[in-house]
């Protein structure tokens, strides 16, 4: 009986170690627990270049990046974070030419193999207005020529000074540069708005030698003018005015118009006036310093309702030059584009979005055609295309989408040879979605036998002994769970299906381009896209809440609501299914007859059980619009949630900040009307430069703080703490304003007179539990501010300055509430930050990282005691021994150790964001910006996971040796005691 | 002594004639009854009164002892309280708990630590109330310096962080965005 007894308990040790082995955590998950995308943005610019046997794709992009993207294979090569608008890219023999700057401009050239600086020429902010900004190549020479803050200059390799300066007097905004024989042409806009405006300035001297105007009321890139570089028998401009039905081509050099050239002649096709009136010009010859000889452009016209694009050539006749019609192709529904390289043949590409084709056309013999797999639901239609050709020789067409995406097509596969997908370098918002763990035998059994499903108890018996045996089987069939699951359909489920320990969730970003898009938190794999458009223009998504979780016993599928703006401004909701992406509703999504000011979730449940959200719409008279727009939507939140305040006027530059109460109607409807609550006047001469508020709900494990002596600090707690950040005009300095969103109530404030902020240097901020953190640019103010720098300030709330006095009110109402004490202390940051926040674990016991995500890329975490407040001056008391503090440091540590980011250089990171895993040492840590980036950060330790070196082989060894030891001395004992009994 | 008879005795009168030869009076050992001994009933009859008061008094000072042996060993504990130290570590918490049990098991049990010199023999019970109490006392002394030590080492719930855990959160009556 005793070695039965042995035996189960060993069977009993097994069982549980295997189920050990089964929910470990192992070491071997690396490039899931971290992953990094690098990206570049949607591109502005494209060009193909060849040289030494490579062709590279460099890109320009919104973001300011200028970026090499290999040809073949769609990777990055390298990129260089200018940070500011580019105004100018030109390559020429393995140089890359770029003009960047507003302000202060430079101009730099860059080496297209490796991407390394070669010389650069900074021109200071001008005077007056910056005129825009151009750079291009002098012929073959090294030397360029740029518009850089309000001057033409010609620069030359290893000269810190121009060769020549003009001056151009703010006289208009120069974007277009073209070098022809001992000219240099500069064409923009004038000043006046009133057409364009040309400076002829010899090249080998700077002299100005002719200053026109040409084509009144027409501005540079809006169809209607084109720049053609012929080579030797010059440049061109070509534009219609608008109501002329007439192009006019000029001679850059002379004067006045060349001559004029009429549609019919153009496209050997009469039309009729109006159609005129409709055609455009497109450049196909991307690079506009590549002097082909032969510049070709596109027209594009409607007649007879069917659109039809021209290829035009301009030729050099004996004597005069002249306008050669190439081809004519149908373009209904198409994208037009051109060659993205230099003599490349094949003038002009059609790219379909309906139906995913693409066709050259040319000069007949070179045309080619084909297909392409494609998404246009998850990308957008095709906005821009191109040709180029590789280094082998082979013709390929690149395609960017509305949405952001890139893809080089070929003529042999319909499946994209590469694809780039830029959308998530715009992502504006993102939230987390926790998935539903592994459906174990027992969530079958609890789902089999809730007791409102099955009624009869011994059904559910039966049914909980199938939903194991159920389990058992698959398991059994998967080889135990050691077999790798390679079935498409379980690796689709995998991907929305998460793990015991709530590492993988969903981040579902929005973004600037339209596009939803969910990634797996584990890895970083697209699990949906969805693209969305209004009318044809795609929405500008502004937030994304996730507005009904996934239900594990449930049938309701997870809901995410993303919130944006189409055209004019009109706001667009869309609720579509978390998991999949499908929209929920049926029918085209449409603009709400409403602008919102703010949008966000309400602390209501709908009947269907999803989150309300609230839209807020600014105007004489504020409204608060309930999402979905149902009267029982209204209803409901009238009834969970009132009395309800938000504020508006929160806005960079605004000096009053407006709080407004919800009021709800007495009849049924779905828009609520407020009533002003409050008003938060800045001082005179102030203006705000930024605001913060908590991020999500918040929780908090312990209400007070222990100090040394077993007394206890009650933290102020208060879910409407709002903070404002306001800079003084005159003398400068900059103001931090605690203040409560329901009562408009001042709780602190705090001056700054030696920081200030401005696009560079902005206000950031993270509000936690009873602590704010933010940081400040501080300049040198002698005798006041000891040196320049980025300081990080930590104000903790208390509800008293004394131990264990606490308003015992069990309700807080901001209606009467009282003021916190405060506790601040300022560091000295190690390096600039674009971004702060704070990991989330899930009880909320765990102390607090502040994670920075710095202008360097990295993402270092500092630790909860480092940025406490009360860290003490000298030498520490036995109190402020056992409380755990600190001694005071000004400056932050950059400890490698704390860097979560670890070798990756995570660029231009605008939010830093983060989500509780199940276990409660550890939070899900995400960076995006112009890069990704998620990792998993245990600011405690992991005191719950077993450590790697904690060996498995000891436990199980000992365990059967114990096992074994019971088996056997089992019997030898029970004969000894009973030998004993005898004695 | 009839023959037949089984009962086995010792014969203890050489003890009374030999006292008496001597004419020394020579205290009878504690407890020894010598009446008993010779097992004639109303023998000695006359220092069985006496042996009684002495048997009580006796019982009564050893019950003292009883009452007073805690309070010896307070001082060793004390000490190895000290060099245990306050922090909790295994060990001092393995000195406190030893502080604090055997005082406990020992009031627990009074009753038998006692019972040997409450009733002995024939002998009446002594009254022995006086001496539990003290033994109780020390005893309640020692579970006090045992909670001193819980108090001191801060493991004793006495201070408003250890309530703060059970502390209800507020509700808010608002609602914001």
């Amino acid at each position: 009986m005793v070695a039965g007894r042995s035996l189960g308990r060993a069977a009993l040790s097994a069982a549980l170690l295997l189920g050990g082995l089964a929910f470990g955590l192992f070491p071997d998950e690396a490039g899931r627990i971290d992953w990094y995308r690098a990206q570049i943005g949607v591109p502005d610019r494209l060009l193909a270049h060849a040289h030494n046997g490579t062709t590279g794709i460099y890109a320009t992009t919104e973001q300011g990046v200028l970026a090499a993207v290999d040809a073949d294979s769609g990777e990055l090569r390298w990129r260089q974070l200018l940070g500011e608008h580019i105004g100018a890219l030109q390559l020429r023999g393995g140089r890359v030419l770029t003009q960047s700057g507003a302000n202060e401009s430079r101009v730099r050239v860059w080496d297209a193999h490796s991407g390394s600086l070669q010389w650069e020429f900074v021109q200071p902010p001008p005077a007056r207005r910056a005129a825009g900004g151009a750079a291009a190549f002098v012929g073959d020479s090294e030397d360029v020529v740029a518009v850089a803050g309000d001057s033409l200059v010609r620069l030359a390799p290893g000269r810190a000074v121009p060769v020549w300066e003009l001056r151009l007097n703010s006289t208009g905004t120069y974007r277009r540069l073209v070098v022809h024989g001992s000219s240099a042409f500069a064409v923009g806009e004038r000043a006046d708005g009133g057409g364009l405006r040309v400076v002829e300035a010899e090249l080998a001297s700077g002299r100005l030698q002719k200053q026109y105007d040409i084509a009144d009321g027409v501005a540079l890139g809006t169809g209607h003018t084109l720049v053609l570089d012929a080579g030797a028998h010059g440049v061109y401009v070509l534009w219609r005015e608008a109501k002329s039905i007439v192009w006019q081509i000029h001679k850059l050099g002379l004067t006045r118009p060349l001559w004029d050239m009429y549609h019919a002649k153009l496209l050997q096709e009469e039309l009729a006036p109006e159609d005129m009136l409709t055609s455009t010009l497109a450049e196909l010859d991307s690079d506009s310093g590549s002097s082909t000889g032969t510049p070709r452009f596109a027209l594009t016209y409607t007649k007879d309702r069917a659109r039809k694009t021209v290829v035009i050539e301009l030729i050099a006749t004996s004597d005069r030059m002249d306008m050669r019609k190439l081809t004519v192709f149908r373009s209904d529904g198409a994208v037009v584009g051109g060659s993205a390289m230099p003599g490349a043949r094949g003038a002009a590409v059609a790219v379909r979005t309906s139906g995913a084709t693409w066709s050259v056309h040319g000069d007949g013999a070179r045309a080619a055609k084909g297909e392409f797999a494609y998404a246009e639901a998850a990308h957008g239609p095709v906005v821009r295309a191109a040709l180029y050709r590789t280094a082998a020789g082979s013709t390929r067409v690149l395609v960017q989408t509305g949405g952001g995406l890139l893809a080089a097509l070929g003529p042999d596969s319909s499946e994209p040879l590469w694809v780039r997908d830029e959308a998530l370098a715009h992502a504006t918002d993102m939230a987390f979605l926790d998935l539903p763990p592994p459906a174990s035998a027992a969530e079958h059994a609890a789902k089999a036998t809730d007791p409102a499903v099955v009624t009869s108890a011994a059904a559910r018996y039966l049914l909980r002994w199938a939903a194991t045996a159920r389990e058992l089987g698959a398991w059994t069939a998967a080889g135990f769970g050691l077999l790798e699951q390679r079935d498409k359909a379980a690796h689709a489920a995998a991907a929305t299906t998460g793990d015991h320990f709530g590492f993988h969730k969903l981040a579902i970003f929005g973004t600037r381009t339209g596009v939803v898009t969910a990634l797996g938190t584990q890895g970083g794999a697209r699990v949906w896209a969805r693209y969305l458009a209004v009318d044809g223009a795609s929405v500008a998504i502004e937030h994304v809440f996730v507005t009904r979780r996934c239900q594990p016993l449930g049938d309701a599928p997870p809901v995410v609501v993303v919130v944006g703006r189409g055209a004019q401004n009109a706001t667009v909701v869309a609720a579509l299914d978390a998991l999949t992406g499908a929209p929920l509703a049926d029918g085209r999504l449409r603009p709400l007859p409403f602008g919102h000011a703010r949008a966000f979730v309400l602390p209501a449940v709908g009947d269907d059980g999803q989150q309300l959200v609230g839209l807020a719409t600014d105007g004489a008279e504020p409204r608060l619009e309930v999402w979905p727009p149902t009267a029982a939507a209204t209803q409901a939140f009238c009834a969970a949630a009132t009395p309800f305040f938000f504020e508006l006027g929160d806005g960079t530059g605004s000096m009053r900040v407006r709080g407004y109460r919800a009021e709800c109607p007495a009849a049924a409807g779905t828009s609520l009307t407020t009533t002003r609550a409050w008003t938060f006047d800045l001082p005179e001469g102030e203006a705000l430069v930024g605001a913060a508020r908590y991020d999500g709900a918040q929780s908090t494990a312990l209400l007070g703080r222990v100090l040394g002596d077993r007394s206890v600090l009650y933290k102020y707690i208060n879910p409407h703490l709002g903070t404002l950040a306001a800079q003084r005009a005159g003398r400068g300095g900059v103001a931090v304003y605690l203040f409560d969103r329901v009562s408009g109530r001042l709780l602190h404030s705090a001056q700054h007179a030696a920081a200030r902020v401005s696009a560079a240097h902005p206000f950031l901020a993270t509000q936690t539990e009873n602590r704010i953190v933010y940081q400040l640019w501080h300049d040198e103010i002698p005798g006041a501010a000891p040196a320049r720098g980025y300081v990080t300030v930590v104000a903790d709330l208390f509800e008293s300055d004394r131990a264990d006095v606490r308003d015992e009110r069990a309700e807080f109402s901001s209606l009467d509430l009282r003021l916190p004490s405060v506790v601040m202390a300022a560091f000295v940051a190690p390096e600039p930050a674009t971004a702060l926040g704070t990991t989330r674990t899930a009880s909320h016991i765990t102390t607090r990282d502040v994670v920075f995500a710095l202008s360097s890329g990295k993402l270092l975490a500092i630790p909860d005691p480092l940025l406490d407040p009360r860290r003490p001056v000298g030498a520490l008391s036995a109190d402020e021994q056992a409380e755990g503090l600190v001694p005071y440091m000004a400056s932050l540590p950059l400890d490698p150790r704390r860097v979560l980011s670890h070798g990756h250089r995570v660029a231009g990171v605008r939010r830093v964001v983060s989500a509780p895993a199940h276990l409660e040492s550890t939070s899900l840590v995400g960076a995006y910006g112009l890069d990704l980036f998620f990792t998993r950060a245990s600011p405690s330790g992991t005191f719950d996971q077993l450590s790697p070196s904690f060996s498995k082989l000891n436990l199980v060894v000992t365990t059967l040796a114990l096992a074994a030891g019971c088996l056997l001395g089992g019997p030898m004992v029970r004969r000894r005691l009973v030998a004993r009994a005898w004695a | 002594m009839a023959p037949g008879n089984s009962r086995v005795y010792a014969d203890l009168s050489p003890l009374v004639a030999k006292g008496k030869a001597s004419g020394k009076a020579i205290k009878e050992p504690a407890g020894f009854d010598l009446q008993a001994a010779l097992g004639g009933p109303g023998s000695a009859a006359a220092g069985h009164a006496r042996n009684d008061t002495a048997d009580a008094e006796l019982r009564v000072k050893k019950a003292w002892e009883v009452a007073i042996g805690p309070g010896k060993s307070l001082p060793m504990q004390a000490f190895m309280a000290w060099m245990s130290g306050t922090s909790v570590s295994i060990f001092s918490i393995l000195i406190t708990g030893m502080i604090l049990m055997s005082p406990l098991r020992a009031i627990m049990g009074v009753q038998q630590a006692f019972a040997g010199l409450e009733r002995g023999g024939k002998s009446a019970k002594v009254d022995l109330t006086m001496q539990k109490a003290v033994f109780v006392a020390i005893n309640l002394a020692g579970i006090l310096f045992g909670m001193y030590r819980l108090s001191i080492m801060g493991l004793l719930p006495t201070t408003t962080s250890d309530w703060l855990a059970f502390l209800p959160p507020k509700t808010y009556v608002e609602y914001s965005a």
